[in-house]
């Protein structure tokens, strides 16, 4: 109902006027009108035209309200939250106490807010101070809290989520009108979108399009007083309106907002907040993908699956270090091998803080881990980086711990060395666990004509095993921000355009050189702002649905502009017979669809313009049925569904509506 | 006399097999010609010259050494513009001024002096291409005029044509550079190395055949029927001939253009004229094939031009071999006349190389004629301003043929080309804003002078008064006049007598209008286009060389005819469908 009452909202023409070819619609209803209520007898067709006229605009209005009404539903109950969330702003981020409240839609860029456990966080902003765990459900839908902290990969905030426990102080990095909710908005709203560089490109064909054809009818009016001379029977202008209207592609142009409206909708829906709608249509002409293998083509955690000792090292004493290097390690793969240690080679439990252990973190420079506990020193890392730093303290890889080395890697599997002094133990066999389907995915992928690009750190023979194993088309391994910023400059260099994944820091010059930059939701705030579309969910995979969305976009409306332009043949036919019969009475042969009388046709033809710009708005919301294949497939299947359909179709429902005009009566 | 037809099977009216078999022979010769005619294309292209044209390439040396650095750098779309521009009005002024001072001119004795309007619409026609003529040519021009002054056109307007063409190509398929090309040495080698060898040629057949080619300016003789003494215009006929069929011209020597005995003596060089009218427009087909490196590409071109153009010959064919039921005209076949509608045909040709002839002529953008147009069924009637309203996609003139066949397929892959899920691209280079808006402009052009004129000269008695029907008649005369000039066609109907002042300076303009409009169009989208850089075709790409494009082109084709349906019904429709 509140959609209805929207439709004839827009029929304000300043509204109008943003859509040339509905403007001239809306232009030829209000003259049909004039003419109407001037005609020195209204018949029934005098009322026809202009009511129908009149319903073919707010029928294409219904469907913008309604694609519209769609996306609101999804960002509005956000909005409410936004609008009530007061955020307490510093005057001085390094003291917490003193600070004012403000309405969150007043915090600008710059500005620091102290968020509290229960407080809302009021913007989007990177934490710069403390740790908290965040409900992120209100936008991501997930239930389980995740932890936001500074300093590392997860300091972006988002504005509406909850701050569950703990403190922090968070500086704003979007203005007021530019959040992610704003944007999510403005991309479901007629009057704020931004059009799409195609949708932009189609408007410009559609209103030439509108010229030609009002040039077109305007020039009968000559021609047939020309030829009618004194005797003929001029043209009636409210005929001359209707074929006009029905020339024009009114139900491509009736319902292009509507179809971009919704492609934003789909994305919405599948929790992706495009920050353009560019990117979108970048999506779905993606030639390249670049997929991080973590997450994406593999389970996100490793898992050790076996020690392999050195020949001078028993199992035993490899298991116990294996454990006692790991024990600090909270992520998946440490655990995992603490865990084996504990079950397969009977570790026994240790506490690392009982131990007096300290801990080695990793870093992006040593790129090692481990603990010392007094003198010892027990570290494990990648195949490089332990021979980098053993060979610093003057020890060496025994050639029976890189033999096996090399065969974990060619199988797939991710050797880990671990170390003791300059002594080297042994080696952890991990396991990718290459994720179901994604094999089939990935074949669907080239067959859509899109390359798919492993990138990974692991070296390169373990990528080339997981490679053949998902069936990517190529990897990049021990992939460095600038490796995968050269590699995505080469492909560009070549005119491919190249979508990709990412989540830290390190990936924002890539993320920013990328056509399509998918931002995990969970990654930083760089990261966000190099990309250009963020995944609330921080689902790699969601970014195969990304350029299904992006095609089906596209595909909806060349589908729905084919077959607008398709009908104009069946309209011709039904039109310009009824037209000049009363002027060459002789062109009644031409009749070939046999109406019953001009009238009739005419107004068969315009309630059949009209009714199938609301018949196909459910098509324009979902959008054309798509499944990935090649390019010929495709188009031979849209062309016989919306070329062979839009060309046979009007025939039939300008017939029958004629035959149903002349059942009621009309002359 | 026997009569022929006894022993020959009839297709249908006064459709014979034989007459069938010439125009067999004719799509066969095409068929087989198009690819070496496409080589010589792209030879003058690209100056890569077969062994047998080395001897001329001392003429292009020689030239670019005058011309200097004009001649041997590359140039922008817009530099190339601004030469073609210059040399076009170079050209203008020439033949303006070459024509209206032709009787003060040194070599021309005698000649008549022409109005200053006439030879203002001499003078855009002929550089345009477009050849409409106001005049009836033998008797107002010297026979000096025709060869030196609008003969030179023939080959500058064609070359033009072709540089255009080859300026578009270029912007198709390089990449990273922002030049396309250098206009002089396109025209030199276009004239050089395609126009001037066919046109040697067939000038020499033509002459074989007894077309005259005399310095010797009339042929005075008795007349059988009443003994009085009377003359013929010559001159040097078969070399205009040749050239006005081969560069898409059809500005003939004579008012009655090849329906005149010494233009178009016999069936052979009626033969040659279909043929020469077919041959460069056919062979950029295959030049398409050879700058893309894809066989197909030309070939389902080809294809496209051929069967839109084999579907309207068959409805001109039909139409004009029916036989007339009103009475008295006898329109059966025998001893003294073939069958069908003979009316305004010459006995030497028949209904069919008559309605074949009006169909290339109107395809081919060389509007030259064998018979009067005016007496035409209107189905042919209906099929000559499709022909020339569709804009040159059916074949085309010289060059711009090509062009507007690549556009209307970067408006295909536009329109339906989104099926696929891609932004569309043509090979590689993607159609977005700024090239839609440019296509548009393109489209809207010929229409816009087309209907925008029509619809206003009709209003005003100085120009419908030189209309010699009334009703649907006379509107059908005036458009196809106005459609002929703004598509730089360039034939006519005789019911326009259009060498009036209002006439000529109209004409004159939309000729200018409509070429020089178009032509800074095709290069601003080159411009455009060559800045793209072109991406790698995958199978997600939209195939543009196989027989579903074929079909998606001669849909966009047609809905591009549908723009001047509403006019056609009340032009010729009407007159086929009986309101005379």
């Amino acid at each position: 109902m509140s959609n209805l009452v929207c439709a004839f909202k827009k029929l304000d023409p300043r509204v109008q006027a943003r859509n040339p070819l509905m403007f001239l619609v809306y232009g030829c209803s209000v003259v049909a009108t004039f003419y109407a209520i001037t005609a020195p007898s209204i018949g029934a067709f005098e009322v026809l035209v202009p009511v129908t006229l009149w319903l073919t605009v707010l029928f294409a209005n219904l469907a913008e309200a309604v694609a519209e009404g769609k996306g609101k539903a999804q960002t509005d109950s956000l909005r409410q939250s936004r609008q009530q969330t007061m955020a307490k702003k510093l005057k001085n981020p390094d003291d917490h106490g003193n600070h004012t409240m403000i309405s969150a839609t007043s915090l600008a860029k710059g500005d620091y807010v102290f968020i509290e456990a229960g407080d809302v966080i009021p913007g989007d902003g990177q934490v710069i101070e403390g740790v908290a765990s965040v409900d992120e459900s209100a936008i991501t839908g997930e239930s389980a809290p995740v932890i936001r902290e500074s300093g590392g990969d997860r300091d972006a905030v988002t504005a509406g989520t909850r701050v569950l426990s703990d403190w922090l102080v968070v500086r704003i990095t979007t203005n007021p009108g530019e959040t992610f909710l704003d944007r999510m908005i403005a991309l479901v709203e007629a009057g704020k979108r931004q059009k799409t560089p195609n949708e932009m490109a189609l408007g410009i064909l559609l209103a030439a399009m509108s010229l030609l054809f009002l040039l077109v009818v305007a020039a009968l009016l000559p021609f047939s007083q020309y030829i009618g001379g004194e005797t003929g029977t001029p043209l009636s202008m409210l005929a001359l309106i209707a074929l006009l209207v029905c020339l024009a592609p009114t139900t491509i142009g009736g319902l292009i907002s509507a179809i971009g409206i919704a492609g934003m909708n789909r994305l919405l829906k599948r929790n992706v907040v495009a920050l353009s709608g560019r990117a979108v249509e970048a999506a779905g002409d993606a030639a390249v993908l670049l997929l991080d293998k973590t997450g994406t083509i593999t389970h996100g955690n490793r898992q050790a699956v076996a020690f392999v000792p050195a020949a001078t090292v028993s199992l035993t004493r490899l298991a116990e270090a294996c454990a006692l290097a790991s024990l600090a390690d909270e992520t998946p793969e440490g655990r995992s091998i603490v865990a084996l240690a504990y079950e397969k080679y009977a570790v026994p439990e240790q506490n690392w803080q009982d131990l007096g252990a300290t801990f080695i973190p990793f870093t992006a420079e040593t790129r090692v881990s481990g603990v010392t506990i007094g003198e010892r020193s027990i570290w494990k890392g990648a195949g490089d980086a332990v021979s980098l730093r053993v060979s610093k303290i003057g020890g060496s890889i025994p050639s029976d711990v890189s033999a096996a080395r090399d065969a974990i890697a060619r199988e797939g599997g991710t050797p880990l060395l671990i170390a003791e002094g300059n002594e080297v133990l042994g080696v952890i066999q991990l396991k990718d666990i290459v994720k179901a389907g994604i094999k089939v995915r990935l074949a669907e992928l080239r067959r859509m004509g899109i390359k798919s690009i492993m990138i990974t750190g692991d070296n390169p023979l373990t990528a080339a095993a997981i490679a053949a194993e998902a069936g990517v088309d190529d990897f990049l391994a021990e992939a460095t921000p600038e490796a995968k910023l050269k590699l995505i400059r080469k492909m560009q260099d070549g005119g491919e355009l190249v979508a990709m994944v990412g989540d830290g820091t390190n990936d924002a010059p890539a993320l920013a050189q990328a056509d399509v930059a998918l931002v995990m939701n969970s990654g930083t705030q760089a990261a966000k702002e190099a990309g250009n579309m963020v995944d609330l969910d921080s689902d790699p995979t969601k970014l195969i649905e990304i350029v299904e969305i992006g095609k089906q976009l596209l595909m909806t409306r060349g589908a729905l502009t084919t077959f607008s332009f398709a009908n104009d043949l069946a309209k011709y036919f039904a039109l310009l017979p009824a037209l000049f019969v009363g002027l060459v009475p002789g062109l009644a042969v031409l009749n070939i669809m046999q109406l019953s009388s001009p009238s009739t046709a005419i107004g068969a033809a315009l309630i059949y313009n009209a009714l199938s710009i609301i018949a196909l708005v459910p098509l324009a919301l979902r959008g054309v049925s798509y499944r990935p294949a090649p390019a010929g497939y495709l188009l031979r299947r849209n062309l016989l569904v919306y070329g062979l359909g839009g060309v046979v179709l009007p025939f039939a429902g300008i017939k029958l509506l004629d035959m149903l005009l002349a059942a009621a009566g009309m002359v | 006399m026997d009569t022929p037809a006894a022993s020959v099977p009839n297709l249908g009216g006064f459709l014979t097999v034989t007459s069938a078999l010439e125009l067999i022979t004719l799509i066969a010769l095409v068929i087989i010609f198009y690819k070496p005619l496409g080589a010589l294309l792209y030879a003058a292209m690209s100056g890569q010259v077969p062994t047998w044209l080395k001897p001329l390439k001392f003429i292009e040396t020689a030239l670019k050494a005058v011309a200097g650095r004009a001649a041997n750098t590359e140039m922008t779309a817009r530099q190339y513009l601004k030469a073609v521009l210059g040399l076009s009005l170079l050209s203008f002024l020439v033949v303006w001024a070459g024509v209206y001072f032709q009787p003060a001119l040194p070599l021309f004795p005698g000649a008549e002096p022409l109005r200053l309007d006439t030879a203002f619409n001499l003078a855009a026609s002929y550089i345009t291409n477009t050849n409409w003529q106001a005049v009836t040519a033998e008797r107002a021009l010297h026979p000096l005029t025709q060869t030196l002054i609008l003969g030179v056109q023939h080959f500058i307007s064609a070359a033009v044509g072709l540089c255009a063409a080859f300026v578009l190509l270029r912007a198709l398929k390089r990449k990273d550079t922002k030049v396309l090309g250098n206009f002089w040495q396109d025209i030199i080698r276009s004239v050089l190395y395609l126009l001037l060898p066919l046109y040697l040629v067939y000038a020499l057949i033509l002459g074989f055949e007894g077309v005259p080619q005399t310095l010797h300016t009339e042929l005075s003789y008795t007349m059988v029927e009443d003994g009085k003494n009377v003359s013929a215009p010559l001159g040097l006929v078969a070399s205009l001939e040749a050239s006005k069929q081969l560069g898409t011209n059809g500005g003939g020597f004579y008012g009655a253009n090849a329906g005149h005995p010494f233009a178009n003596p016999t069936p052979l060089t009626n033969f040659l004229g279909l043929l020469a009218m077919l041959l460069v427009p056919a062979g950029l087909c295959h030049l398409v094939s050879l700058v893309c490196n894809n066989q197909r590409q030309g070939r389902i071109l080809l294809l496209v031009k051929m069967l839109s153009l084999l579907w309207c010959i068959g409805f001109a064919v039909y139409s004009e071999a029916l036989p007339i039921t009103a009475s008295p005209i006898d329109s059966t076949l025998g001893a003294y006349q073939s069958g069908g509608a003979m009316e305004g045909k010459e006995q030497r040709f028949g209904t069919l190389s008559s309605a074949v002839w009006a169909m290339l002529a109107t395809a081919t953008g060389t509007g030259a004629n064998n018979a009067s147009f005016e007496a035409l069924h209107p189905v042919t009637t209906t099929f000559q301003l499709i022909l020339m309203q569709v804009g040159e996609v059916i074949f085309g003139g010289s060059g711009m043929g090509i062009v507007a066949v690549l556009l209307y397929c970067l408006l295909t892959v536009f329109i339906a080309g989104l099926m696929v899920g891609r932004t569309p691209e043509f090979w590689g280079k993607k159609i977005g804003v700024a090239e839609v808006r440019l296509l548009s402009l393109y489209i809207l052009l010929p229409p816009f002078l087309t209907l925008t004129t029509t619809a206003v000269v009709l209003g005003f008695p100085v120009y419908t008064a030189q209309l010699a029907n009334m009703g649907s008649i006379g509107f059908t005369e005036l458009l196809y006049g106005v459609t002929s000039v703004a598509q730089n066609n360039g034939s006519a109907l005789g019911g326009l007598s259009a060498d009036v002042p209002v006439y000529n300076w109209l004409f004159g303009v939309l000729m200018l209008l409509s070429r020089f409009g178009t032509l800074t169009i095709v290069f601003l989208l080159s411009e455009q286009l060559l800045s793209r850089r072109p991406a790698p075709a995958t199978s997600g790409t939209l195939a543009t060389d196989d027989l579903t494009f074929a079909g998606l082109l001669l849909g966009i084709i047609i809905v591009g005819v549908l723009t001047y349906l509403p006019a056609l019904f009340l032009g010729p429709i009407a007159m086929m469908v009986g309101n005379v």
